[in-house]
């Protein structure tokens, strides 16, 4: 089993991990954009310490976007593999060597086993099961090509909008949303390419044993 | 058929029969499972088979939305009900589920796949994708595309496009949002969307946010969209009424005609923007076309109104003509008709209502089928709209 930790910073890495999953500028996160020097450099400082390193590419793309990736497609190459959603990324890295990964990591595109089985014949090296379905793998499946997020905080919308910006409110402060006859409140927070709204608690999943990759999606959730 | 296929959306039968006498080429319909909107009325297979030979009579098409994301046992059961929609020969389906495309793939079926707009594809590497792996024939691009990204991505490309023109928005990526299923159980997802988006919130504690989009209308600048050589143009909207259905389709193929024979002008666009703002009473915004969103496209107050202009539309049977209601309508009111295939509309008025073989003064219920006289020549599925 691989451990993946989303990645913070180098003062603050988990020890069990066995990898860390870094936001690119093609994440849905992503709040800042990591030049391209920098990310080669952090590649560089993980794997010194014997980290792999995947990269969170799991934005849906728009066409001038390709045209950004292909010029970090080298120093992607120079990671373990991508988190992937958009299958633009099988497409653009379908000679990719055999050392790096496909990773798929989608929001909710499938909840049976057999759609994320024929991934698996179209390019793909792993598949993370969206969240919700980790129930389609038990202690006797066959686990060694799926990946499961035990921890993470629930996506409730995702938005290219950025709706803060829209509305006049500061885009840099975490600000909560409540439905107006509801009690419970939510996080919306703008990226540099959009909107999320999130539930605060975090999500603790059960995974089997034999899981290939388990994933601490902790991206927003801070640790203690 | 024109270069451009204008594909409109039908909730049942009659309106399916609308939106292609109005001038579209296709219609995109749901059966009763499977599909993204699981309020419509929705067709049962007997019902999409009398749709079908309906368009084919007419050399139009039916494509069927079975684009949920499904479970296990609704996986199986879309795969037997794909055969049956092949068996009756529906042009297309649209879907979302890499399962099914795999089974119409690998069974070699004779139907063509769309990918609905769920999967955001919004990218010339992804249409790639899922031609070569899949063998897919068309792609509903992502509302998120602007002009200038789909002109990019078809010089990259040869597979089919199809775009969204018209009609209501998720304020969210398509298929990413959770907020109904989070709020209501009701999972937007397997169709069932409360639309979440536009309720009422409050931030932080006190100001007012409202965050859903404003309906997408495409006419100031469809003229670009047409020059780019996309395939269909879609309009959305399968809970709609008759009445919106014949207007917004009328417009657009107004102004497709126009464009196609060099006709296009100021008039042609007064007339349908004139036609899209009569029949919605929500506001109109661009959504992505034009590169960035900016705030009138957003929503920036609660507006309830309901618009009110459909009053009925005509049916013609055995040489009878009916109305059906959709207001309180009293004999000798007048009211604007329009019908297929012409762009005037013509004042009618109802001079006699029979009802059950008896005279009526008003109409008491809606959607009764009340027999009518009126002053003028009629035609099947004639709309009767308030006169403005
Ligand atoms: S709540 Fe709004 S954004 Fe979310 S799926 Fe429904 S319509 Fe779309």
């Amino acid at each position: 089993m691989e451990k993946v930790y989303a990645y913070k910073n180098l003062f603050n890495l988990a020890k069990d991990a066995d990898a860390f999953l870094v936001e690119t500028e093609f994440s849905s996160f992503s709040q800042y954009v990591i030049k391209k020097d920098e990310l080669e450099n952090l590649i560089s400082k993980l794997k010194e310490i014997n980290k792999k390193v995947y990269l969170r590419c799991d934005r849906i793309l728009l066409e001038d976007e390709i045209i950004k990736l292909n010029e970090y497609k080298e120093i992607f190459l120079h990671s373990d593999g991508i988190f992937f959603e958009d299958f633009a990324f099988v497409e653009i890295f379908k000679n990719h060597p055999k050392k790096f990964k496909l990773v798929f990591f989608p929001f909710e595109s499938f909840n049976t086993l057999e759609e994320a089985k024929i991934l698996l014949n179209h390019g793909i090296d792993i598949v993370i099961l969206p969240h919700g379905n980790e129930n389609l793998l038990d202690e006797n499946s066959n686990c060694d090509k799926f990946g499961i997020s035990c921890i993470y905080n629930e996506i409730l919308f995702m938005s290219r909008r950025k709706l803060l910006s829209l509305k006049d409110i500061d885009n840099n402060e975490t600000h909560f949303i409540q439905e107006s006859t509801r009690l419970s409140k939510q996080i919306i927070k703008e990226t540099n390419v959009g909107t999320l709204i999130y539930n605060e608690k975090k999500e603790i999943i059960k995974y089997p044993k034999n899981i290939a990759f388990l994933v601490y999606d902790t991206i927003f959730i801070e640790e203690n | 058929m024109t270069r451009f296929e204008l594909l409109a959306p039908a909730g049942d039968l009659d309106k399916l029969k609308v939106a292609l006498l109005y001038g579209a080429d296709a219609v995109f319909i749901g059966g009763k499972k499977f599909s993204l909107r699981a309020k419509a009325n929705n067709f049962t297979l007997e019902e999409i088979k009398m749709g079908v030979e309906f368009a084919h009579n007419l050399g139009k098409k039916v494509h069927v939305t079975v684009n949920i994301i499904p479970n296990e046992k609704e996986l199986e059961e879309a795969k037997k009900y794909i055969k049956e929609l092949v068996k009756i020969k529906v042009d297309a389906i649209i879907v979302s589920s890499v399962a099914l495309m795999e089974y119409v793939k690998n069974n070699n079926l004779p139907i063509d796949v769309h990918v609905s707009t769920q999967c955001s594809v919004s990218n010339s590497s992804a249409i790639k994708f899922y031609k070569e792996e899949f063998n897919i024939k068309r792609i509903v691009l992502a509302r998120e595309c602007s002009i200038k990204n789909i002109e990019c991505m078809k010089k990259e490309i040869d597979t089919e496009i199809e775009i969204f023109i018209h009609g209501g928005l998720c304020s969210s990526i398509s298929g990413r949002c959770h907020l109904s299923d989070f709020y209501t159980q009701r999972k937007a997802n397997k169709g069932c969307c409360a639309h979440s988006c536009r309720w009422t919130y409050k931030i932080d504690d006190d100001k007012k946010f409202l965050f859903g989009c404003k309906d997408l209308c495409s006419i100031s600048f469809f003229s670009k969209l047409l020059d780019l050589g996309i395939n269909s143009f879609k309009i959305e909207g399968r809970m709609k009424s008759i009445h919106y259905i014949a207007s917004v389709v009328r417009a657009y193929r107004y102004y497709i005609d126009a464009y196609e024979k060099n006709m296009l002008n100021e008039e042609v666009i007064n007339f349908c923007n004139k036609e899209l703002l009569r029949c919605e009473s929500r506001d109109y915004g661009k959504s992505f076309f034009l590169g960035k969103i900016d705030k009138s496209d957003m929503v920036e107050y609660e507006k309830k109104e309901v618009n009110n202009e459909f009053v009925g539309y005509i049916r013609v049977i055995d040489d009878k003509i009916f109305l059906i209601p959709k207001t309180l309508i009293f004999k000798n009111d007048c009211f604007e008709m329009i019908v297929p295939n012409k762009i005037d509309s013509q004042i009618i008025k109802i001079e006699k209502m029979v009802l059950n073989e008896e005279e009526v003064f008003d109409t008491r219920h809606v959607n009764d089928k009340i027999e009518i006289f009126v002053d003028k020549n009629v035609c099947d599925y004639a709309i009767l709209r308030k006169i403005k």
